[in-house]
C-alpha cells in the first residue's frame, strides 16, 4: 500500500465479513422459520430473528464504508491518515457496542431492554431497522462525528480529489441524516415520514454517492483509463442520484397519511431512480472495456462489473416494478418489496463492498493480487451468491405475485395467513437459494486462505 | 461519416459516431422511458443515416432497429399468448407472466447496455440471437 496508516482498514473489512456472515445465518433461520413457524422457538423468535438479520446488515455495511474510507481517502489526499490511532479506537468501540447490541436483542427481553437503555428519556427504539436503544444509537453518532473528522482532516492537508469529495458527501450524509433516528413524534403519520428520512435517503440518496465514489476509485486502479473520463462519470451519476432519489422518497408516502400530491411526485421521481443504476452499469463497462492492460486482480473486476448489474436489476428494475401509485396500491408491503430489499441491497450495497475489499485486501496482505487459485475461488463465491441471490429474489417475486393475487385481487380474498400458507412451496424454494447463498459466502472466506504464487506489490 | 483509426480510449469521453451512440440510446429509451416514441425516433434516425460512410453507425443501427422488433415480438408476444393460455383471472398467468417479463425486459436492457457501450467506444456490436448477422 502507497501509505503505512492504509493498514487501519484491514480489522475493518474483516469485521465487516464475518459480520455479512452472522446476517446470512439469521438470514437462514429466518428463511426457516417462514416454513417452519416454531423452528428455534422460543430461543430466537422471528420478530428478533429479523431484527438481528436487518441491524447485521446496517453494522457490516458501515464497517464496509469506514474501512474503504480509511483505504481510500488518505491514497486519493496522497497523506498519511490524520490518526490511524483514533480509526483503532473507533473500530473497538463500535465492533464492542455493535456486538452488545446484538446480544442484548438475543438474550434480553426487547421491552426490558428498553427500559434498561434509557428509551424512557428519550423514546426512539421499536421502529424498522432503527431498533438499536438509545445507548446505541449515541455510540453510532459518536463514532461517525470522530471518524468524520479523522477522514476530513486527511482530506483537508492532503489533495482534493473528485472521489473524495464525493465520498464525504456521502459519509457526512449518512450521518447527517441519521439524526432523524432520533426523533420520533407522536403522530404515527408524521413518525412514518421523517423515519423515512433515515432509510430512504440512505439507500437511496446519500449511500448512492459512496457506492459510485467506491466504484470509481476502484475502476481507475484497476482500468488505468484517465481520472478525467471517470470523474465526469461520477458527477453525471451523483447528479442523477440526488435529483431523482430525493424527491423519489415520495414513494413511501402513498399510503401512510400523506397528501395525496405525494403519489405524482413518488410515482414520477422514483420512477427515474433506475437511471443512475443504470449509468453506473454502463460507468463499470465502460470503464473496463476501455482497459489496454488486464489488471492481475481479475476478482476485483468481477466484482466491480457485478455491482453494476446487480444494482441496476435490484435497485433499478425491481424498484420500478412496484413504485408507481396504481401498482404500489396492490403491491405494497408484500414480498415483492422483501425481492426488491434482498436484490438492490445485494447488488448495490453488498457487492461494492466487497468489491473495495477484493481490491484492497491483497495489498493491504502485501501483494498486487491474489494467486489465480485464490481469484477463481473468489470468483467462483461471486457466481454462486450472486446467481442465488437471483433465485432468492425470483422466488420471492413469484410469492409476491401470488399474494397479491390470494389477499388483494381475488373475489373471494383471503386473510394474510391463510395466503401466507398458499405461497409456501415458494419459501421452500427460497431457503434452498438461501442455503447456497451460505455456500457462496464460505466459499468466498475460503478464498482468503488459499495460498499460491501471487504477484507482489511494485515498488 | 467515416469511422476513425484508433481512438485514445484511456483519455477520450466519447470516441464512437454519435450517430451510433444516438442509436443505442434511442432503444434504451424505448424499453425505459418513452416505449413506442423511442421506437419511432430509432426508425427515423435509421432511415436518415443508413446510407451513412460508417460501417459502426450502420452496424448500430440495423441492430437497434432489428432487435427493437425483435425484442418487442418476443416481450409482449409471449407474455400475451401466456395470458391468452392462462387466462387473465388466473393467478398462475400472473406469476408466470410476470416473471418472464420482468426477466426478458431487463435481459434486452442489460444487452442495451452492452450495445451503448460498444458503441461509446466505437465498436461494432451484434445482440445476441435477436440481432442480425454482422455485414463485412
Amino acid at each position: 500500500m502507497k501509505y503505512q496508516s492504509q493498514a487501519v482498514a484491514l480489522p475493518y473489512f474483516i469485521a465487516a465479513i464475518a459480520l455479512f456472515a452472522g446476517q446470512v445465518i439469521f438470514g437462514l433461520i429466518l428463511g426457516t422459520q417462514y416454513v417452519i413457524g416454531d423452528f428455534l422457538f422460543p430461543e430466537i423468535p422471528f420478530n428478533i430473528a429479523r431484527m438481528v438479520h436487518t441491524n447485521l446488515l446496517i453494522v457490516w455495511l458501515l464497517f464496509g464504508f469506514m474501512g474503504a474510507a480509511y483505504y481510500l481517502v488518505p491514497e486519493e489526499a496522497e497523506t498519511e491518515l490524520y490518526s490511524p490511532l483514533l480509526a483503532w479506537i473507533l473500530f473497538w468501540v463500535f465492533l464492542a457496542a455493535g456486538v452488545l447490541t446484538i446480544l442484548g436483542y438475543l438474550f434480553v427481553d426487547y421491552n426490558t431492554l428498553a427500559t434498561m437503555t434509557g428509551n424512557n428519556l428519550l423514546a426512539t427504539m421499536g421502529r424498522e431497522f432503527l431498533e438499536q436503544p438509545l445507548l446505541t444509537k449515541i455510540g453510532i453518532v459518536v463514532v461517525a462525528l470522530a471518524f468524520l473528522f479523522n477522514i476530513s482532516m486527511t482530506m483537508l492537508r492532503g489533495r482534493k480529489t473528485v472521489i473524495n469529495i464525493v465520498l464525504l458527501i456521502g459519509l457526512w450524509g449518512l450521518a447527517i441524516f441519521f439524526l432523524f433516528a432520533f426523533y420520533n413524534p407522536t403522530n404515527l403519520v408524521m413518525d412514518k415520514f421523517y423515519w423515512w428520512w433515515v432509510v430512504h435517503l440512505w439507500v437511496e440518496g446519500v449511500w448512492e454517492l459512496i457506492m459510485a465514489a467506491l466504484l470509481a476509485f476502484v475502476l481507475i486502479k484497476v482500468t488505468g483509463v484517465d481520472r478525467e473520463v471517470i470523474e465526469k462519470w461520477l458527477y453525471v451519476i451523483i447528479t442523477l442520484a440526488l435529483v431523482t432519489g430525493i424527491i423519489g422518497t415520495g414513494h413511501h408516502y402513498f399510503w401512510i397519511g400523506t397528501p395525496e400530491y405525494w403519489q405524482w411526485w413518488g410515482s414520477i421521481f422514483s420512477a427515474l431512480e433506475p437511471i443512475p443504476f443504470f449509468a453506473m452499469t454502463v460507468f463499470a463497462f465502460n470503464m473496463v472495456n476501455r482497459r489496454r492492460r488486464e489488471h492481475p486482480n481479475k476478482a476485483a473486476v468481477l466484482w466491480a462489473l457485478g455491482t453494476g448489474v446487480m444494482a441496476f436489476l435490484g435497485a433499478g428494475v425491481w424498484g420500478f416494478l412496484h413504485t408507481l401509485a396504481p401498482v404500489n396500491y396492490y403491491t405494497h408491503g408484500t414480498q415483492i418489496t422483501a425481492a426488491h430489499g434482498h436484490l438492490a441491497f445485494y447488488g448495490a450495497y453488498v457487492l461494492v463492498v466487497i468489491t473495495i475489499i477484493s481490491y484492497a485486501m491483497p495489498i493491504l496482505r502485501g501483494r498486487a493480487a491474489n494467486s489465480p487459485k485464490a481469484q477463481v475461488l473468489e470468483m467462483w463465491s461471486f457466481w454462486i451468491m450472486t446467481i442465488a441471490m437471483v433465485f432468492i429474489t425470483l422466488f420471492l417475486t413469484a410469492a409476491g405475485i401470488l399474494q397479491i393475487w390470494l389477499q388483494r385481487v381475488s373475489e373471494t380474498p383471503m386473510s394474510f395467513m391463510m395466503a401466507q400458507d398458499q405461497v409456501a412451496l415458494f419459501y421452500w424454494m427460497r431457503v434452498w437459494a438461501g442455503v447456497a447463498f451460505f455456500a457462496g459466502l464460505v466459499t468466498y472466506v475460503l478464498s482468503f486462505f488459499v495460498k499460491g504464487e501471487s504477484k507482489p506489490l511494485s515498488a | 461519416m467515416t469511422d476513425r483509426q484508433q481512438p485514445n480510449l484511456l483519455k477520450e469521453n466519447m470516441p464512437g459516431p454519435p450517430v451510433a451512440v444516438l442509436a443505442e440510446a434511442l432503444f434504451l429509451a424505448n424499453l425505459m422511458i418513452i416505449p413506442v416514441l423511442g421506437f419511432v425516433l430509432m426508425v427515423a434516425l435509421w432511415w436518415k443515416f443508413r446510407h451513412s460512410d460508417s460501417a459502426i453507425v450502420r452496424n448500430h443501427l440495423q441492430q437497434t432497429v432489428v432487435t427493437s422488433i425483435s425484442g418487442a415480438t418476443i416481450l409482449i408476444g409471449v407474455s400475451v399468448t401466456i395470458f391468452l393460455l392462462g387466462g387473465i383471472d388466473n393467478p398462475v398467468s400472473w406469476v408466470i407472466g410476470v416473471l418472464y417479463f420482468i426477466c426478458v425486459h431487463a435481459a434486452l436492457i442489460l444487452l442495451g447496455v452492452f450495445g451503448l457501450n460498444r458503441a461509446i467506444l466505437a465498436r461494432k456490436w451484434r445482440y445476441p440471437l435477436l440481432g442480425p448477422r454482422i455485414e463485412d
